[in-house]
């Protein structure tokens, strides 16, 4: 089993998540065709389970080179305003159950199974990402009294 | 905020809200493909939007809107958040 595991930072629950551009495939790609490789970087998501979609700092998205496709009106306490919507692929970094060779618990990158529309966001010193219901409904959580939490991605 | 660059899908979005009254009558919950400030086609998902639109017009060439007037809930950012996104 795969488990994401944190500790609560400022009563704010972060993961360490990999974002990367989603490119749609061709329908006439031959199944020859040669696979490429593309490194995953490391960010910090905040779980919001009051968040209805996933969101990325600009920051990200310019990181990631991720090419809007649409706007999405959004109001908020302060005002409102039109956002940027894009498409990624975004996976969670876990710890699994299997030892490595030198007895660590694996780090492994758990990709959800389908590209996740995002919402861009202002830059902040906290977190890179949120990751909303639209991807957090998919798994299961444990909070434990500490403040140490568990995602159960498998 | 980091400057992103504008042009097809911004035009496509002001045109995509001038129609929007008259689409939720009949595509409500829908996703408009669309490519020169015009509607190219509806479909199910945003993906398969993206799909065809990124065979047809090419990255950065289309947009894709959902047909919708709801307004969603960003959860902390939407309490905590700030202002002046594009």
């Amino acid at each position: 089993m795969l488990v994401a595991r944190g500790k609560l930072e400022r009563l704010q629950a972060i993961l360490e998540v990999g974002v990367q551009k989603f490119i749609p495939q061709p329908t006439a790609l031959d199944n020859q065709d040669p696979s490429i490789a593309m490194p995953v970087n490391t960010y910090r998501a905040l779980l919001d389970t009051g968040a209805q979609r996933t969101c990325l700092t600009n920051n990200t998205i310019a990181s990631e080179g991720l090419v809007r496709h649409g706007h999405k009106f959004i109001r908020n306490v302060h005002d409102e305003a039109t956002h940027s919507l894009f498409m990624s692929n975004i996976g969670i970094w876990s710890d699994g159950l299997d030892m490595g060779q030198n007895g660590e618990p694996t780090r492994s990158h758990f990709l959800i199974d389908r590209p996740v529309e995002v919402i861009n966001i202002e830059n902040n010193s906290n977190f890179d990402a949120i990751l909303g219901m639209d991807v957090l409904c998919a798994f299961s959580f444990k909070f434990e009294k500490g403040g140490e939490f568990e995602v159960e991605l498998n | 905020m980091s400057a992103i660059p504008k042009g097809e899908t911004e035009r496509n979005y002001a045109a995509f809200m001038s129609q929007l009254p008259d689409l939720l009558e009949k595509f409500c919950g829908q996703f408009a493909l669309m490519h020169g400030q015009e509607i190219d086609g509806f479909f199910q998902s945003a993906l398969d939007a993206i799909a065809v639109g990124h065979e047809k017009f090419g990255e950065g060439g289309y947009s894709v809107q959902e047909v919708t007037d709801e307004i969603e809930n960003l959860g902390f950012y939407s309490y905590a958040g700030g202002a002046g996104q594009a």
